[in-house]
């Protein structure tokens, strides 16, 4: 094979590489966008009065709900302040995974979210949390065609620990939500047990049946935050993994993303299971 | 913990929520009659309370606040606890009484009638 065919040949298997790399990263970000974006928790979370009130049953006699809770609209705007942080984190992750495809990636389109509404109700805000998250979102406006796959390790150097602390931020939140479902779940348990309590025996076997099938309701639901709240641990990881594997020889990057494609599918599922909240 | 400016974590607010939801789980709420369902109403208070505190947790949960709770979260678990070894439910009824009001003052910000509740609640746990 004369010299010039075999360069070519070369260059060919590099560019083709090179492609095949970034499309994993690419394939990555899709999965991260999609659960980062998730707001299930967070809404299961928002709504648990309404649906403990429907785990009410024909002919009860004992009382269900939360009594003294605070009113639904403090839970509602709590909840539009959360969907803003999944926005920007979901924003983030496709802009790097339009960045690693190599296509000109869109402005971040969403407003910057606004730590205020926190602020307003006498809670205090960290200074390095509101400026993680006005730094990530800063970032994203800055104009991402200057960032494109190039400048993809870049892109993640800089964001890394706004990253890492805006993901930690969330495993934070899907403690409250999963301690919320909790409750509800020992509400609604509570609920059927009163209702045996105070039913003739006859009904006893049925209540009992009511237990087990309400209690392993819940069991899935909280099962599936478990894995949501894994997988934003696994997401703060293989940010730092796929950062240090743009610093890699070729070979040693291929062997990396490989294996980053193979838990895409995990978050996959994971965004499955919150969806079905 | 001083009088009028009690610091806490969001972290801490999550753990006494928890110890109000375990408290809820430990109301005799299959007593037959009048003693079961009063058992679930304050089975509802507790959860009521729970979720005011982990909305107040979600909302501070980037607190940096240095000063613990963990005073009232060993005391709110030491009353769960105790509730296990009590048999009459007017005696459930005081101690139960007590942590709502502890949870109520701390979501309202009535940081300067935390201690006092907290002192009742002890004394109420030891009587039993």
């Amino acid at each position: 094979m004369p010299f010039r065919n075999r360069l070519l040949a070369v260059g060919l298997a590099a560019m083709l590489a090179g492609c095949v790399n970034l499309q994993a990263i690419s394939t990555y970000a899709e999965s991260a966008a999609g659960v980062a974006g998730a707001t299930d928790a967070a809404k299961r979370w928002r709504d648990s009065d309404k649906k403990l009130r429907e785990q009410r049953l024909d002919g009860d006699v004992c009382p269900i709900g939360y009594t003294g809770r605070l009113p639904q609209a403090q839970f509602d705007a709590a909840y539009d302040d959360a969907e803003k942080l999944h926005q920007a984190m979901s924003a983030y992750f496709t802009a790097l995974g339009e960045l690693a495809s190599d296509q000109l990636p869109e402005l971040a389109k969403t407003a910057a979210p606004s730590l205020e509404g926190i602020k307003g109700a006498g809670a205090k805000v960290s200074p390095e949390e509101e400026a993680a998250v006005q730094g990530l979102f800063a970032l994203l406006r800055r104009g991402l065609d200057a960032y494109r796959h190039k400048k993809l390790r870049e892109l993640m150097t800089s964001s890394h620990g706004d990253v890492a602390r805006v993901l930690g931020l969330m495993r934070k939140l899907a403690d409250v939500y999963a301690e919320g479902l909790r409750g509800e779940r020992i509400q609604a348990i509570n609920f059927v047990k009163c209702e045996i309590g105070q039913s003739d025996l006859g009904d006893k076997y049925l209540g009992r049946r009511e237990l087990a099938r309400v209690g392993a309701d819940y069991d899935k639901a909280l099962s599936a935050i478990a894995t949501y709240k894994a997988a934003l641990q696994k997401l703060a990881d293989d940010h730092d993994r796929i950062r240090g594997a743009l610093a890699m020889d070729r070979d040693a990057m291929t062997r990396t993303l490989k294996a980053i494609a193979a838990t895409a599918k995990e978050l996959d599922k994971a965004h499955d299971a919150v969806a079905k909240l | 913990m001083t009088d009028t400016t009690l610091a806490y974590s969001a972290d801490e607010l999550v753990q006494l929520a928890k110890a109000l939801d375990d408290m809820a789980e430990a109301m005799p709420v299959g007593a037959p009659g009048p003693d079961g369902l009063a058992a679930m109403q304050w089975c509802q208070s507790l959860g009521g309370a729970a979720q005011n505190l982990l909305l107040m947790a979600q909302r501070d949960y980037l607190a940096d606040t240095t000063e613990p709770l963990a005073d009232i979260v060993v005391t709110t678990k030491e009353a769960t606890a105790a509730l296990a070894k009590i048999k009459a439910i007017d005696k459930i009824v005081e101690v139960v009484g007590d942590v709502m009001l502890l949870a109520t003052v701390i979501w309202l910000q009535k940081w300067n009638l935390v201690l006092p509740t907290v002192k009742e609640l002890r004394n109420d746990i030891r009587s039993v």
